[in-house]
Order: C-alpha cells, then sequence, then structure tokens
C-alpha cells in the first residue's frame, strides 16, 4: 500500500491561484537564455552545490557523475542523470514555465523548490523579468515539520542478532524549543525499500542486486522507537548535529523534492544510510560526502563520515532498548527480588501478597517496575497473549502508582547525554547503571573491514599468513563499541605459506556468526553459531592437508560467570564437502565450549574446545581442538591477535600457534 | 461509554467517522483512538536473520505527508485532539510512565498538551495519584484515557488552564 502522500496538499492549492502573478505565455526569453548563459560562464554545473542537488556521486570507473535518483521524472532533461549541464539548463527554461492549471504546486518553481532557491540566490533572479510563485503545499509542509534541530538516528544491533549489528540510519528533525525528553512527537526521515511484502531469500537477492525501489517516508519519531526498542530490542544511538536551522531547511527542500522519486535500492551501496547521506550533504554541499563511499556503504560508517567532520557533532545520546531497561532494573536488585518480579508476571504471586508487600518501599516500586516492563515485553516478542497479560499488567502499575518512591531504573531510563567534547571513556563511566565500555558509541568501534599478517608454527614449521575480511567483527576484535558476545563475518579470506612452498588458501568464510547471550534470572535465551566456509583440515599434521567446505550450525545455553566472562556449552554440526566425500567424511557433529573474558577494555581473551565425529561412508573418525586466542588493542583501528592450540582432524594430533597484526579500515 | 463519547465530542475528539475507517485492529501508526493498553507488538517481530531488515517498513505507507501525527487531511489539529493521537501509539510506555511519576512518554505527553515547566512535576504527580481513574480497566482505550486526563486536570487549580472544558 502506498499513499499518495502530496494529495492532501495539492489540494491546497487552488487558493494559490488567486494571488499568485499570471504567467505570460511569451516567456521572457531573452532573460532565460541570459541567465543560462551565465550560469554556464560561472561554471554553476560543476559546483558542489549543484552536484548536492542532484544527488550527483562520483563513478566507481571514470571521472563522470550520476545521480542517484533512477526516476526520469526527477530529472528535467532526458539525460539530467549523467549530464549536470544539461538539467541545470533545463532546470532554468522551466522556471519561466506559464502557471499550470492545477496551481503553483505543480509549477517547477515549487516541485524544484532547493534548485530554485539555490539558483535565484546564486544568480540573482529579477523578480519583474522571471515571476515568482509561491509554493503553498511545501510551505505548510515545512511549517508542520518545523526544523529546529537535526539528529541522525542509529539503531544498534540488538542482542542475539548480530545480523543486526550493520544497523541501520534515519534522521530526526525537532522542533525549535521542543523541551529535553520530548523528543518522541517529532518527524523522522527514513529511506526504505519497498519490498512488497516479500521476505527471505528472494528479499535478500532482490535487496542486493537492487531489484527494490527505496522511497523516503516521514514518521513519527515513537514509532520508531517502538520498532526499535520495543519489537526488536536495540539499543539507539542518537547523533544530534550542529545544522542550523536554514541548512536542515536546505535539506527538506530537497527531500521535498524526492518525494515519491523512487531511488534503486541495494543493500550495500545505495541503502538506506547512503541515501540519507546524500540528504545530509544537501544541507551543507561543502562536506562532500557522497565522494567518499566509492564502493560500498555500511550504516556505522556513514555515521563515522558525519561525526568525523570537526564541530558537526554536537552530542551523542544514548537510549536503551526496553531489553536494555530490563537490565538496568534487574542490575539494582538481589536475585530473590528478580524472583519475585519474575513470579508476578507468571501469576503465581499477586501484587498485593504479603511477600510484596513485606518489601522496603523502594524495593517493592523496583520489583513492581521490573514485572511490568518484563511483561510488555513477553508481549511485544508474542510470547503472552493479551488477554494474559493486560489484567496482571494493570494490577502491578496500579499497586505500583500507589507508591510515590522515585521510578527504579533512574537515570539510565532516561537517554543519556554524551556531549561531543566529552572523551567517551569519561562520558560513559558517568552513565549509571552500565557498565564502563558498554557506552562506547557504535562509530568509536573499529572499522569493518580488515587486513591482516602475520606468521606462526604448525608442528615444528613456520608459515606466513595474510588475511582479508570484508566486513564486520569477531570476538577477537576489539570489543569496544560492539555488543558482547555477538560476532559476524562476512567475506574473510586467508593465505598462508609454509617455508619454500606456494601460498595456499587456509581459510575462506562466507558467512560467520556467532551469538552467545547469556542467561539470567528472567531471560533463558539460546545462544548459537553458524558458519559457511572452507577450511583446511591436517589429517596427517601435514602440511597441505586438504580443503573442507563446511556447512557448519551449532547451539547452547551461555551463561554470564564472575569478573565478565561469558561462558557457553553447545552442540552442533556440519555437513562436509571434500575430495574425499563421501568416504572419509559426510557430516560431523558434537559438543564445544566457548570462553569469553574481557580482561581489560583493550585486552580480550577465547578460549574454545571442541570434539567433533567425523562420519564418512568407509570411517568415522574422531576430531577434536581446543586453543586460545588473544586480542590486543593498540589503536581504535590496529590490534594484535595471538592464538595457540592443538587440534586433531581425525588423525594426528598437531600444535598450532600464529600472531598477526590486525589493521582495520 | 455514552459519557465517555459525550465528552469526547466536547473535546474535538472523533472517535467514529473516516478517521477510524481505515485503522487496523492493532494500531502503532496514525490515530488510534480506538487503541488499547497492552495490544503488542508482535506483527512485526524482528527475523532471526535480519541483515535485511536494514531497509523495510513493515506494513508502513511510504511518503512524505506530515500529517502522519494528526491524521488530519487539512487544517490544524487542535490540543485535545492532538493529546488523544499521541496516547494510541504510546499507551503502554504511557501508562507506565503514569504509574512511576515520570518518563520519558509522560513528558511528551505534557509537552503536548503544552504544559509550562514549572507546572510539569505537578501534572505528573497528578497522573500518578489518579492513576486508577485513568487507566479505568485493561480495555480502555486512548480516547477515554485523553478524556480522563482532561477531567483531571480540570479538577486541579493550577493544572486547569491547560484542561478543555
Amino acid at each position: 500500500m502506498r499513499s499518495v502522500p502530496a494529495a492532501c496538499c495539492w489540494g491546497l492549492v487552488l487558493a494559490a491561484g488567486l494571488w499568485a502573478e499570471r504567467a505570460d505565455a511569451a516567456a521572457d526569453s531573452a532573460y532565460r537564455d541570459q541567465l543560462i548563459a551565465e550560469a554556464e560562464v560561472r561554471g554553476l554545473a560543476a559546483t558542489r552545490q549543484w552536484r548536492a542537488l542532484l544527488f550527483s556521486a562520483p563513478d566507481l570507473l571514470g571521472s563522470g557523475r550520476t545521480g542517484i535518483v533512477d526516476n526520469p521524472g526527477f530529472y528535467l532533461d532526458e539525460n539530467g542523470k549523467t549530464d549536470l549541464e544539461a538539467e541545470l539548463r533545463a532546470t532554468i527554461a522551466a522556471f519561466f514555465a506559464p502557471l499550470p492549471a492545477d496551481g503553483a504546486d505543480a509549477h517547477p518553481q515549487c516541485r524544484k523548490v532547493a534548485r530554485y532557491r539555490w539558483l535565484k540566490d546564486t544568480l540573482g533572479f529579477d523578480a519583474s523579468r522571471l515571476p515568482e510563485h509561491r509554493c503553498p503545499g511545501f510551505e505548510a509542509w515545512i511549517g508542520e515539520v518545523n526544523p529546529g534541530t537535526l539528529s541522525l538516528i542509529f539503531p544498534a544491533a540488538y542482542l542475539n542478532n548480530p545480523s543486526s549489528m550493520f544497523g541501520h540510519t534515519l534522521i530526526r528533525i525537532d522542533p525549535p524549543g521542543q523541551p529535553k525528553g520530548a523528543q518522541l512527537t517529532s518527524y523522522t526521515i527514513h529511506f526504505a525499500a519497498d519490498h512488497q511484502g516479500e521476505q527471505g531469500a528472494v528479499f535478500a537477492v532482490k535487496g542486493l542486486a537492487g531489484g527494490y525501489r527505496g522511497y523516503f517516508s516521514l514518521i513519527p519519531y515513537y514509532d520508531k522507537v517502538s520498532q526499535y526498542s520495543d519489537i526488536e530490542n536495540r539499543d539507539i544511538w542518537e547523533y544530534e548535529l550542529t545544522f542550523t536551522r536554514d541548512e536542515i531547511s536546505r535539506m527538506l527542500e530537497l527531500l521535498w523534492e524526492l518525494n515519491e522519486q523512487p531511488i534503486d535500492y541495494y543493500f550495500f551501496t545505495t541503502n538506506c544510510s547512503y541515501v540519507l547521506l546524500a540528504l545530509i550533504n544537501g544541507a551543507r554541499p561543502e562536506l562532500q560526502l557522497l565522494d567518499r563511499f566509492p564502493l560500498y556503504a555500511v550504516p556505522v560508517d556513514t555515521i563515522r563520515a558525519v561525526v568525523d567532520e570537526p564541530g558537526l557533532l554536537r552530542r551523542a545520546v544514548f537510549r536503551p532498548s526496553a531489553r536494555t531497561r530490563i537490565a538496568h532494573l534487574q542490575a539494582g536488585l538481589s536475585p530473590a527480588d528478580q524472583r519475585l518480579a519474575l513470579a508476578l508476571t507468571t501469576g503465581e504471586v499477586d501484587a498485593d501478597a504479603p511477600a510484596i508487600t513485606a518489601l522496603r518501599e523502594a524495593d517493592r516500586a523496583a520489583v513492581l517496575e521490573l514485572a511490568a516492563a518484563y511483561l510488555l515485553y513477553l508481549r511485544n516478542t508474542g510470547a503472552m497473549t493479551r488477554p494474559e497479560m493486560a489484567p496482571r499488567a494493570l494490577a502491578l502499575l496500579r499497586e505500583r502508582s500507589r507508591i510515590a518512591a522515585p521510578p527504579a531504573d533512574q537515570p539510565a531510563d532516561q537517554p543519556a547525554d554524551q556531549p561531543a567534547d566529552q572523551a567517551a571513556g569519561q562520558a560513559a563511566g558517568q552513565a549509571a547503571g552500565a557498565s564502563d565500555d558498554s557506552l562506547v558509541r557504535p562509530d568509536e568501534g573499529h572499522d569493518p573491514g580488515r587486513l591482516a599478517g602475520g606468521f606462526g608454527m604448525t608442528g615444528k614449521r613456520t608459515f606466513a599468513e595474510v588475511s582479508v575480511r570484508a566486513v564486520y567483527h569477531d570476538s577477537l576484535d576489539p570489543p569496544a563499541g560492539f555488543v558482547d558476545g555477538a560476532s559476524i563475518e562476512l567475506g574473510s579470506l586467508t593465505l598462508r605459506q609454509y617455508g619454500s612452498g606456494y601460498p595456499l588458501i587456509e581459510e575462506l568464510t562466507v558467512i560467520a556468526i556467532q551469538s552467545l547471550t547469556p542467561r539470567d534470572e528472567i531471560f533463558r535465551p539460546l545462544s548459537w553459531q553458524t558458519r559457511i566456509g572452507l577450511d583446511r583440515w591436517r589429517k596427517d599434521g601435514d602440511d597441505t592437508g586438504e580443503s573442507v567446505a563446511s556447512l557448519a550450525a551449532a547451539a547452547g545455553p551461555a551463561w554470564r560467570l564472575g569478573g565478565g566472562i561469558i561462558a557457553s556449552a553447545q552442540i552442533g554440526g556440519a555437513l562436509l564437502g571434500s575430495a574425499r566425500w563421501p568416504q572419509e567424511r559426510i557430516f560431523d557433529a558434537g559438543p564445544s565450549v566457548d570462553l569469553i573474558y574481557r580482561a581489560t577494555p583493550d585486552w580480550t581473551l577465547h578460549a574454545s574446545a571442541g570434539q567433533r565425529t567425523v562420519v564418512g561412508s568407509d570411517q568415522v573418525a574422531l576430531a577434536f581442538g581446543a586453543g586460545l586466542g588473544q586480542g590486543f588493542r593498540l589503536d581504535r583501528n590496529l590490534s594484535l591477535r595471538l592464538e595457540a592450540g592443538v587440534r586433531n582432524d581425525g588423525g594426528k594430533s598437531y600444535t598450532e600457534w600464529s600472531s598477526a597484526l590486525d589493521w582495520y579500515f | 461509554m455514552q459519557r465517555v463519547a459525550l465528552a469526547a465530542a466536547l473535546l474535538g475528539i472523533s472517535i467514529s467517522g473516516p478517521a477510524l475507517a481505515d485503522q487496523k485492529p492493532v494500531n502503532n501508526v496514525g490515530c488510534g483512538l480506538g487503541s488499547m493498553a497492552f495490544e503488542g507488538e508482535t506483527e512485526v517481530a524482528p527475523q532471526v536473520l535480519a541483515a535485511t531488515t536494514n531497509g523495510t517498513l513493515g506494513n508502513q505507507t511510504f511518503g512524505i505527508s506530515s500529517h502522519t501525527l494528526g491524521c488530519a487531511k487539512d487544517g490544524k489539529v487542535m490540543v485535545p485532539q492532538k493529546m488523544a493521537m499521541f496516547i494510541g501509539p504510546n499507551m503502554n510506555h504511557l501508562t507506565a510512565d503514569m504509574a512511576r511519576g515520570q518518563g520519558e512518554t509522560l513528558t511528551t505527553l505534557a509537552y503536548v498538551i503544552g504544559i509550562e515547566e514549572q507546572d510539569r512535576s505537578r501534572f505528573y504527580a497528578a497522573t500518578q495519584q489518579n492513576f486508577e481513574r485513568i487507566v479505568s480497566s485493561p480495555d480502555v482505550t486512548a480516547a477515554e484515557v485523553a478524556v480522563a486526563i482532561n477531567t483531571v486536570m480540570l479538577e486541579d487549580a493550577t493544572l486547569r488552564r491547560y484542561a478543555t472544558s
């Protein structure tokens, strides 16, 4: 369902005809030619401003530029997508068009309101020779949006769903004078694919190939908060930028021009974040934001592009998800009280039961709030029906309303401010209830690409290794700014060379995900991991071994032990493919354990051990491996990695260690 | 219910008519005057492999029309109506905030009503103390909550001036 959003606005247009000057059919063609000539002499088509107005991005090959808007209707010249000069001439000429029968809002001056304003300011239009038309539809619209400040909104990864680490970005426009903590009614600008209800693999393939159209929409912020905080349980980072009202108005003019203009949607290139960058670039064309992403754009990169601009970030605000708020509430309560809250949600204990009324007032308030929040969580995640949940939730809230004590999760429940000039570490320390590094902003984490070089030994033979990874994060990469226990890698390749031999593919990962989400008194999530890739198995412990393709998955519980250690025990299996298929191996299965310990913010240890029964048509073998990996963060985009272990791939056991320097890009 | 409908009519909240005609059973977009608390949001539950959720919009409407908040096709949206429209999609958090006596949703509601800073804590306290009247049953609707909050404000000497009588 796609509405015709401007329809209500066009309705207002009739009034415009009353005062708009009657356009002369024989427009001042001499003046038109004069303006076009002046624009050409001054080279306006090659300016950053004009490029920003046309969303023109540099081509990957060659020196040309192409507009990212695909709908021909966006351009006034048939070659406007690539020919910036032709589009400029056509635009100026169009401004002289007579007033359309359906009112000024359909006139090019109003449809191309951003271009008109810039060209009018730059060329100094003479209103007596180029009659100006007021645009009531646009004016009503921008008056309603009422721009004061602009924030870039980044919903971070959600627990137990590492693929969400790629994130998403949207823009929020707050009206001037809006009090702090009342941003829910602000409008957000959202760019999304119209996927027509398609899901799963079809959606993924078409999304990657640009098979969908993307459109902008304007949505109240509470709606997005509800989606991200309550349904998907993602924390949100809000980056308030220092754009002026005028600059934000420039951007909104551009958005107005884009209304209903589809842009082909590609997950990795012209995705939501890239297109929003194009829009922001319109607020301040000097930033040339589009010129920085020739190949692909991961949402957090686009946040960085903006944040790295000196003086552009005013403050960052952390908005905890429903799940994070529950964790804060839990952190303030004893295990016994947490169990009491759980009993309230299941109905085993009533809100006015002695076990509850006997609690100290502040604890009672906290227990009731935790129970009510958890009930809502269950409701929003579909785990509980409304008839079951609603009377219980209301009874809890009624009890709570009788206690005057302040909310239990203050101040963590309110979005936490982080002024731009404050060091991340200090700011994190000030936010009550959150552990120190959980409040490192996502843009302060390492970059998603990784290039590594190192050496090591298999038994007594040395090797050299290089590897490259497209995206994103694994358990030994510097953890600041990422979700604890979550890792996802796409497109990684490792080449290894022993002595004077030639380099061989040691490892190839198409996709690898590990999600370790600890259980606690209330939550009992299942942790899991999966990988599609190619590994080298050394059955006899020799150099070459053989390449084995595998499609692996495992699942099991995880717990948080003392000192921030996450431990997980899982059972899993893999389908295997290699030259010795099916005789030696068809599949394997077995248990594994993982321990991840963040000893310091700069030092992570990951111990793992696993045993697998490898089954082939002719034989069954036992394989195992145990190892310890360590990551040392040297700088935001530099780390040192040491790994050592013992392996047996179904034959001889051998030891292996390696060291590598990782550089992130 | 009759009385609520009458009070709602007096406040300029239309609880029938075209605005409600295309309302979905679970409505977190648009007017939502008939929305009830604890509706849940399950129909947009996240997928396990959500790399692809990057840019989907669920079942919402595309387009940049700015009237999403008001649901009104033209004209200025009056405060009581704005209040009810805000309450609809925010019922769950609003009830929790009123029970606790503060919170972001309650702050935003105060802003929507136009309550000045010095009177806000009084407003928060009033909604907490009158919680049981405002959220009278698990099936209370947004329009009913709006009417009840208006009544609570009318009874308060300070908050009275923000109420519609």
